[in-house]
């Protein structure tokens, strides 16, 4: 039971990759009468010492009676096998006076969290492609085709390789202008660890002939980048239109 | 007192528009009679006008007409000899850049002249479809050709003795244009032979009194 400083909450993720940066928000009520002086501290417990610290950028305030406060502070996950737990402790401290007069912090109250550390995300473009009339499906990118106001479409497949994830594919056509001429919404999915999706994605006419390049990237749902591939995507040929010039008859003859 | 002023007008003479490079003679297909008026072609929009009664075509520019026509050259090759059965060559030569297509071309034997309109001879045109191959540049292309069996019977009856003038068309378009879907009208090209009288079984019959 805390004197005066009394952590009321604490809160960190459930779960998180090693070198990810964890946040830890702690809440601290002055429960004295009067303001006090009030500091937080943090330290993480999974088995070595002395325990890693946890940075606060602002690690004490005044606090008025009966009010609280939130500090936040954060981590680096360390990195440590999945599944192992990780200790978050908060502290929290009181200003006072000791006998001799002087200012000092006294430790008051204390709380736990855990944090579980899990395998990173990780995924794989495993595949990628065009389909176009008239020259077909499934072209290997950069395709060559012909600048025929036919319209495309840009195919992926791609593969969670880690945990569990909700993940899509960010694709982006330019044409050789460098004009964008699509960016299709993220089709957000769950995915399974080693499950393997495909996605085909209309794009538009090839209407300019030149090198079209596109950018495509593997994401999960909070924009962690899995794999990216940037590059040319189409060779368009202009199609030549009939044209004849200086026509004649040579000769004349009788066979 | 009278001044005079006098300005130098120059040489006023027929338009020299002739034959815009650009603008195309209109196909008329052979047996439809067009009445005089004004006719657009649907592709481009361009509006013409046609004088029935001269047989003239004229493009509309600018609030004026310009008078169209295809040029009259001499042919290529000295004056051919022909009847009926004979086999006349046109040998063909253009510039050609684009895929490989396969055009038909129209080809046609008419009335001699040096200026004016075509009159094609009935029986004496022909079409073959040529396919050419495909050119990233303007390309020569040389060894097409198009023959014209001479007909036999009253097609060429009407013609003895006459000269023949022709030209070569590629049929794909509402409107001619010279060197580009037409060679120009060519005089003298041929001639064709009268068939000469030839008499057998002749002979007596009997002999009479009158």
């Amino acid at each position: 039971m805390a004197q005066y400083a009394d952590i009321v909450e604490i809160t960190v993720p459930a779960e998180a990759e090693a070198g990810q940066t964890v946040n830890v928000k702690v809440k601290i009520k002055n429960i004295a009468s009067a303001t006090m002086g009030i500091m937080v501290g943090g330290a993480l417990d999974y088995g070595i010492t002395p325990w890693p610290g946890i940075e606060f950028p602002t690690d004490w305030d005044n606090v008025a009676a009966g009010a609280t406060k939130t500090f936040y502070g954060h981590f680096t996950m360390p990195y440590y096998p999945p599944g192992k737990i990780i200790t978050v402790h908060a502290y929290s401290y009181w200003y006072g006076v000791d006998p001799y007069g002087y200012g000092a912090w006294y430790f008051d109250d204390e709380a736990t969290e855990d944090v579980e550390t899990v395998a990173p995300a990780e995924g794989a473009i495993t595949g990628k492609w065009i389909n176009k009339a008239p020259e077909g499906n499934r072209l290997t990118i950069p395709a060559s085709v012909a600048a025929d106001n036919n319209t495309f479409e840009v195919g992926v497949k791609y593969k969670n390789l880690g945990k569990a994830v909700t993940a899509g594919c960010e694709v982006k056509v330019w044409d050789p202008d460098g004009i964008l001429r699509a960016s299709p919404a993220i089709d957000w999915t769950g995915m399974s660890p080693n499950e393997e999706l495909s996605k085909e994605y209309n794009i538009c006419k090839v209407d300019k002939g030149g090198t079209w390049t596109v950018a495509i990237r593997f994401l999960t749902s909070d924009y962690v980048e899995l794999d990216h591939f940037e590059g040319s995507l189409l060779y368009a040929q202009e199609e030549l239109v009939p044209e004849f010039s200086q026509f004649a008859v040579a000769s004349f003859s009788k066979v | 007192m009278i001044k005079t002023l006098e300005v130098s007008l120059g040489q006023v003479g027929a338009l020299n528009l002739l034959d815009p490079s650009t603008i195309g003679v209109p196909v008329v297909v052979p047996g439809v009679v067009l009445a005089s008026g004004y006719y657009t072609e649907q592709t481009t929009g361009q509006l013409y006008y046609y004088d029935a009664v001269d047989d003239q075509w004229y493009y509309y520019a600018a609030g004026l007409l310009y008078p169209l026509a295809l040029s009259w050259k001499p042919s290529p090759s000295p004056k051919i000899d022909l009847v009926a059965g004979d086999t006349l060559r046109f040998n063909l030569i253009f510039k050609y850049m684009g895929p490989a297509v396969t055009r038909k071309f129209y080809i046609a034997v008419g009335n001699n002249k040096t200026s004016g309109s075509f009159a094609e001879w009935a029986d004496f045109t022909t079409t073959k479809n040529i396919p050419i191959p495909g050119y990233d540049t303007p390309t020569l292309v040389t060894g097409k050709y198009v023959d014209l069996i001479i007909p036999a019977g009253e097609a060429i009856w009407d013609h003895h003795g006459e000269d023949g003038a022709a030209y070569c068309k590629i049929l794909d378009g509402f409107t001619l244009t010279e060197g580009q879907n037409c060679t120009p009208q060519y005089y003298n090209v041929c001639h064709i032979v009268p068939a000469a009288g030839e008499f057998t079984g002749f002979g007596i019959t009997k002999f009479e009194k009158v």
